[in-house]
């Protein structure tokens, strides 16, 4: 009689974390934004906090434009300072991959944990930036947005890097910031539709939505915040 | 061994009042705080059945943990929580019924990662099972109860086979195996596979309770006898500790300041 010894036994899966991206502003008095650059060799962010839970992506040190890998955190209220202190294994991370808004479980261990108090919000419909620090508006100036078919994106990201052109009469102006989002509409682009927040060459296009979903800026604009913001300061696009 | 079909349910009754035999299968503990944990046996007979008969239990247990044998009973204590062990059990006697089951159990505990993906793990394999004067084999009956933290909640999970099933000397087929699926339920003997208190619908537990647990196989009758075949429980506390919070100004000077990005020198293409 078949005992049925050659099959395995119907172990139940395991459910996965179906982690949902936050994607809220922050208007407390004050803000502190925790953030994981990564001092492992391999970063690996897991779908669950669990080490056998699927692989959502693998990161090294620097990221694909050669700047150091960090990861805006988001661990649970009242975790921050297990997270500081390492005594917890894991902490839940805004990705930069697609789509958008993935986030993913981090190990600690592989983290060197950093804090801002800044933040940038991003209103579109009024073509408008405004930097934060510690809940307090330090700075708003105009930008352009892009186009209707080729829009800006919606949510919370973060800078993820941030790039000098050699040429600064380009389109990206004198600095250009990578943000951990990417392009919804231009799938094929090469690079692969980073989102950027970069000075022009084309004041022009500062008040209109023109772009194809990078947020510019006057050169003189960005150039004010490059000497404050870090690798991470999260951005919220509006 | 033959003896009437499953449908005499009359003498199934007769040989279960004449069972003497408490035969016990072995008890692992469970979790301790803020961690996971399961627990199984195989066999446990209840009911006012007098014990007339010495079991042979041999069991050893894997990792930290000391197994101590009591009547027929081994324990396992859930304190360091067992890997795996296994236990024979066998009894029988003249003008009593005979129950021999060999038994493998599995507990896992884990915190944060377990190697089989659910923090809290009870497994019970029972083999060659004859039971109930003959009146009841089975060749193999499996049960497994899982816990698992998602999302800072607990889930649970459960399954259950049974294998080569004969009541009666027949077979009894089990074609769409459910959760408390009731096999007989006549003349007061009922027979029940896959009970368990996991709701499938929700990964919950149907009672509220904690932890969830599946019966393989549960067969009660007349006289207050009552026999499971293959147990095992899970449990999971997946809400974190409590923790004290710094005080924001401390908080604020134990979090190092992230320094302002250094630029790299190349041309992005970034969509522009």
């Amino acid at each position: 009689m078949d005992r049925g010894a050659g099959e395995p036994f119907p172990t139940p899966t395991p459910p996965a974390d179906s982690a949902t991206p936050a994607v809220t502003e922050t208007t407390a008095a004050t803000e502190r934004h925790l953030i994981g650059h990564a001092h492992a060799d391999e970063v690996r962010a897991h779908s669950a906090p669990r080490g056998d839970s699927k692989v959502i992506a693998t990161f090294g040190r620097l990221n694909d434009q050669g700047a150091p890998q960090v990861f805006l955190l988001q661990p649970d209220e009242g975790d921050v300072d297990r997270v500081l202190r390492k005594e917890t294994q894991w902490v839940k991370a805004l990705l930069p991959v697609r789509p958008n808004g993935t986030t993913g479980y981090l190990q600690v261990r592989d983290l060197d944990v950093r804090g801002t108090d800044y933040r940038i919000k991003v209103e579109r419909a009024k073509f408008r930036l405004t930097l934060f620090e510690a809940g307090s508006e330090v700075m708003t100036v105009p930008i352009g947005i892009g186009t209707g078919k080729t829009p800006t994106p919606v949510g919370r990201f973060y800078l993820a890097s941030l790039l000098e052109p050699p040429e600064p009469d380009t389109i990206y102006g004198s600095y250009a910031y990578g943000l951990s989002g990417y392009s919804e509409t231009l799938l094929d682009w090469e690079g692969g539709g980073v989102i950027g927040l970069h000075g022009t060459n084309a004041p022009r296009s500062i008040g209109r939505a023109a772009s194809h979903g990078c947020i510019r800026m006057r050169n003189e604009d960005i150039e004010r915040l490059v000497p404050m913001l870090p690798l991470g300061t999260p951005i919220d696009i509006v | 061994m033959k003896g009437p079909t499953f449908l005499k349910l009359a003498g199934i009754a007769t040989a279960i009042l004449m069972l003497g035999a408490l035969l016990g299968g072995a008890t692992v503990g469970a979790q301790a705080s803020r961690t996971a944990g399961g627990s199984a046996f195989g066999v446990q007979l209840g009911g006012p059945v007098p014990l007339e008969a010495t079991p042979t239990v041999e069991a050893s247990a894997s990792g930290e943990a000391e197994e101590t044998t009591e009547d027929s009973l081994v324990h396992v204590p859930a304190d360091p929580v067992a890997e795996s062990f296994t236990a024979l059990v066998q009894a029988g006697g003249s003008g009593l019924g005979t129950l021999d089951a060999r038994l493998q159990a599995v507990v896992e505990g884990a915190t944060e990662t377990s190697t089989t993906g659910w923090n809290g793990r009870g497994y019970a394999v029972t083999e060659d099972l004859v039971a109930l004067a003959g009146n009841l084999e089975a060749q193999v009956i499996e049960s497994e109860s899982l816990a698992g933290c998602v999302g800072g909640q607990v889930v649970y999970g459960s399954a259950s086979r049974v294998v080569g099933l004969t009541l009666g000397g027949e077979d009894v087929p089990v074609p769409n195996p459910a959760p408390n699926q009731t096999l007989i339920d006549q003349g007061g003997i009922k027979i029940v596979l896959w009970e368990t208190n996991w709701d499938p619908e929700t990964g919950g537990t149907t009672d509220g309770e904690a932890t969830v647990w599946t019966n393989a196989l549960h067969v009660t009758a007349p006289g207050g006898v009552d026999l499971i075949v293959s147990h095992s429980e899970a449990s999971a506390d997946c809400a974190p500790e409590a923790s004290v919070p710094l005080p924001p100004e401390v908080l604020d000077e134990h979090i190092p300041e992230a320094p302002p990005a250094a630029a790299v020198e190349e041309a992005p293409n970034f969509t522009g």
